[in-house]
């Protein structure tokens, strides 16, 4: 009974002196970090029974997604949002508000409110399950001793029977550009600016670059997005990547895409960023008072002291992943950002309910086809599954069926009916291959997409299916009748 | 932990022996035969693996394309549809193959044999008028036809059930208060007191004796509870308790059982006996009373007052219901219902 009151993650420096002579804590399971991908997987450890404990050293629990990431972000584009709709869409509604004045302070702060229930809320779901948190940077020192840098002070050393690698990944930098935080910024910069920038350059046109892009850019920034690519969204179905570009520059966002970055200079309060078409030639110079740097994540392992334990890693600096999520060391399992794969929260969480799975009961699956992505802009894009050009590539005879939101009841009577609903089914078969939607709700509106296709479903079956009327999922009903028969509303 | 065993029997083969680690819910642990049984020539099954267990649920869940696909192509054998979805379910994609195969039987006509000379003659038509019987019809349907049959089957039982039942109903008042004084009295107890004594006036065939039905694997068991008139309540309580433990069968079939809602049906019914079954208090409010109540909600409304005086006040009532065919049995329940409504008689 008493071991409840034993200080567990506030331990004293003097408590700490004593408890570093005592012999090692044994666990089952210790997960380190306790990004979506590790808190996931040590609560569900706990709840199978497992003796559990989860390393992380940020003075909250939730990583980057709930810290620096997911969370702050969707929570400053719905407000942003919302502050641009009060300022141009309000009028044409009926609404008639005086001069909309933007509370940036105040903008942040709610954004920190809704960081910080959730990052509690992570820490009542540890203590609920029984996870002890050991607040501090876990370094192995071999295959099953951890040892653990304290933030308050000294370390700890532990043993562990299985071992799960969960430390995910940051921000990628880029030669020629020196991140302060302040002028050039990563996303974990862009997501606290003290002031609206008057210009604002954003390198690197994927997901990332164009929620915060067009963050700054409602509340008032002039934002230019530059991608080496020549389309933007980072690979999505190219009919959308158009439409979506389309909509964002009626937005407002500038782009120069097929334009590389070559570096960066800082003068007179403002940085000037060199650029240069991809295919060589053209040079141009554009000034910004902020610049965002988004050009992509790499995996995170400072600290780790894999070698230590021989777990090896690839060229790009992920963890090597083998069967049941193992790394070539077997009691050592990695998840999430910080090994191959799509860096997406809900990947690395259904990884760490898997990798703990297999612990426990010796199985466990991750569907890698149905894992969506989403995009939050306004529109929201969202896809699951293959776009056009992975089936020609694989050589798979595809139909396509589409319907736009313009067509769609719901989306027209409330005005904001930009985008549409591609479907790609099978030739043969008409199953669901792959489903691609901009519009209101993308992100919503994409789990239809992943329960048909985790079901092996058919175009035909989501079109014989009920779906309520007027909603915005009529449009993914019409999608699906227009890929195997006919849509009727368009 | 222990399990008791629902039925009775030899154990034949122990699959789980003691110890035993992990073992998971539905996974077969022993194999007991009845008693009887030739052990000797037992063929036990293998314990069917889990992967097997589903075979036919995936087929029983068919998709809307799917299930519109058999119907608009009249494919009778959908169970030998091969499934590739997620735990055998069959896609859409599985039909059109299944179709294109030539493997599907295809019956437009699902009533008549006799299919006219003139209709085209497909290959795949005619498997379908040379199958034995009626073609089996598809797996929607066939679920529709079993719940419709049990259905049907169990209402059946219940009219049965119901030709053959007398029953009475008696106020609940004074037995509440004598069952309350003590724990081990209940209203069965009284009932049985009562049918003991009423046997005496009323004879039900040959025999006297009233027994109590104990619960066994396929109909109850009977235990005879001897000199039930001469017992008190308390001893019979006790008595009652004692052949419920004992489970010991009569040798001759009493007169009277006292058994429980349910535990007999049409078919398990002892011939020539009287089965005695007591429901719990209810309020009711009896035919006579109705009418009375009737009037003075109607007087409430045309008056917008409440009315007092007339409205009757629904009794506290109890059932019992006297199950057998004996002749006899409307006066049986005459004298059970006399009893039960004084029941301080029985507590001599």
């Amino acid at each position: 009974m008493l071991r409840s009151f034993a200080p567990k993650t506030r331990t004293s420096s003097l408590w700490q002196a004593i408890r570093a002579y005592s012999s090692a804590k044994e666990f089952d399971t210790v997960v380190i970090g306790a990004g979506p991908g590790g808190y996931v997987a040590a609560i569900k450890a706990a709840q199978l029974g497992q003796k559990t404990a989860c390393i992380e050293k940020r003075e909250t629990l939730g990583g980057t997604c709930l810290n620096v990431g997911c969370i702050p972000s969707k929570a400053m584009l719905h407000n942003s949002h919302l502050y641009h709709e009060a300022q141009h869409g309000f009028a044409k509604r009926g609404i008639d508000v005086g001069e909309v004045k933007l509370n940036l302070p105040q903008l942040l702060a709610d954004k920190e409110k809704a960081v910080g229930g959730l990052t509690k809320g992570i820490e009542f779901l540890f203590k609920k399950n029984g996870v002890e948190w050991l607040k501090g940077v876990g370094t192995l020192k071999s295959a099953n001793d951890i040892e653990v840098t304290l933030n308050a002070g000294g370390s700890e050393a532990i043993k562990a029977k299985n071992i799960i690698i969960a430390t995910g990944s940051e921000p990628s930098p880029f030669p020629g550009f020196e991140i302060d935080e302040k002028q050039i910024v990563t996303s974990t910069g862009a997501l606290s600016l003290e002031s609206v920038p008057k210009k604002m350059i954003v390198i690197g046109g994927g997901v990332i670059g164009l929620e915060l892009g067009s963050v700054w850019s409602r509340l008032g920034s002039e934002v230019t997005v530059v991608e080496y690519m020549p389309a933007i969204g980072a690979g999505m179905d190219a009919e959308l990547a158009k439409a979506f570009q389309r909509s964002l520059s009626k937005q407002g966002l500038k782009f120069k895409t097929s334009t590389k970055v070559i570096d960066s200079v800082k003068k007179d309060g403002k940085v000037l960023v060199n650029v240069e078409s991809a295919k060589g030639g053209k040079k141009d110079t554009l000034e910004a008072d902020v610049v965002l740097l988004s050009v992509g994540r790499r995996p995170y392992t400072e600290g780790l002291g894999l070698e230590n334990a021989g777990v090896k890693t690839d060229s790009r600096g992920r963890v090597e992943l083998g069967n049941e999520f193992r790394t070539n060391v077997s009691n050592i399992r990695v998840i999430g950002d910080v090994t191959v794969g799509p860096m997406l929260a809900h990947k690395a969480e259904e990884e760490g309910i898997a990798a703990v799975e297999y612990i426990t009961n010796g199985h466990g699956h991750v569907n890698y086809d149905v894992i969506p992505s989403v995009i939050y802009t306004h529109p929201e894009v969202a896809w699951v599954g293959k776009n056009e050009q992975q089936l020609k590539d694989e050589g798979i005879k595809y139909k396509v069926g589409s319907f736009p939101f313009s067509a769609n009841s719901r989306a027209k009577t409330i005005d904001d009916a930009e985008g549409l609903v591609k479907i790609i089914t099978d030739a043969e078969t008409d199953r669901i291959l792959g489903a691609h939607i901009m519009g209101p709700n993308a992100g919503e509106m994409i789990a239809e997409a992943c329960l048909a296709m985790e079901y092996g479903g058919s175009a035909e079956d989501v079109a014989r299916t009920c779906h309520a009327h007027p909603t915005m999922a009529e449009a993914f009903k019409e999608a699906c009748m227009s890929a195997y028969s006919k849509a009727i509303h368009a | 932990m222990d399990v008791e065993a629902q039925d009775d029997g030899v154990l034949v083969k122990i699959l789980a022996p003691e110890g035993t680690q992990n073992v998971s819910v539905n996974q077969p642990i022993a194999i007991i035969a009845e008693e009887g049984d030739d052990i000797g020539s037992i063929d036990i099954a293998a314990p069917t693996s889990e992967n097997h267990s589903t075979d036919n649920s995936a087929h029983d869940q068919l998709s809307p394309a799917v299930s519109f696909a058999i119907h608009a192509n009249h494919i009778s054998n959908v169970a030998d549809i091969p499934g590739s979805g997620p735990k055998g379910r069959i896609l859409k994609g599985d039909v059109l193959s299944f179709l294109k195969s030539g493997k599907a039987v295809i019956n437009k006509d699902a009533v008549s044999h006799t299919a006219p000379a003139a209709a085209p003659a497909t290959a795949a038509a005619a498997p379908a008028k040379k199958a034995s019987p009626a073609p089996s019809a598809d797996a929607e349907t066939a679920f529709l036809v079993r719940s419709l049959e049990s259905s049907v089957l169990r209402h059946l039982a219940e009219l049965e059930l119901a030709k053959k039942t007398t029953s009475v109903q008696i106020p609940a008042e004074k037995l509440a208060k004598l069952t309350k004084a003590n724990k081990s009295l209940s209203e069965s107890v009284f009932a049985l007191r009562a049918a003991a004594l009423a046997l005496h006036q009323v004879p039900l065939g040959k025999t006297s004796t009233v027994g109590v039905a104990v619960d066994g694997s396929k109909a109850p068991t009977v235990v005879e509870i001897a000199n039930a008139a001469t017992l008190s309540v308390l001893d019979l309580a006790a008595a009652i308790k004692e052949a419920a433990k004992s489970g010991k069968a009569a040798e001759q079939t009493p007169a009277v059982i006292l058994a429980t809602e349910g535990q007999y049906t049409p078919q398990t019914l002892p011939a020539g006996a009287t089965v005695l079954v007591v429901g719990k208090p209810y309020a009711a409010v009896s035919t006579a009373d109705a009418g009375a109540v009737l009037d003075s909600a109607l007087n409430e409304l045309i008056s917008g007052s409440a009315s007092a005086g007339k409205a009757a006040k629904p009794t506290a009532l109890i059932n019992v219901s006297i199950i057998g065919d004996s002749p006899a049995a409307g006066a049986f329940a005459g004298k059970i219902k006399g009893f039960l409504s004084n029941p301080e008689l029985l507590t001599f």
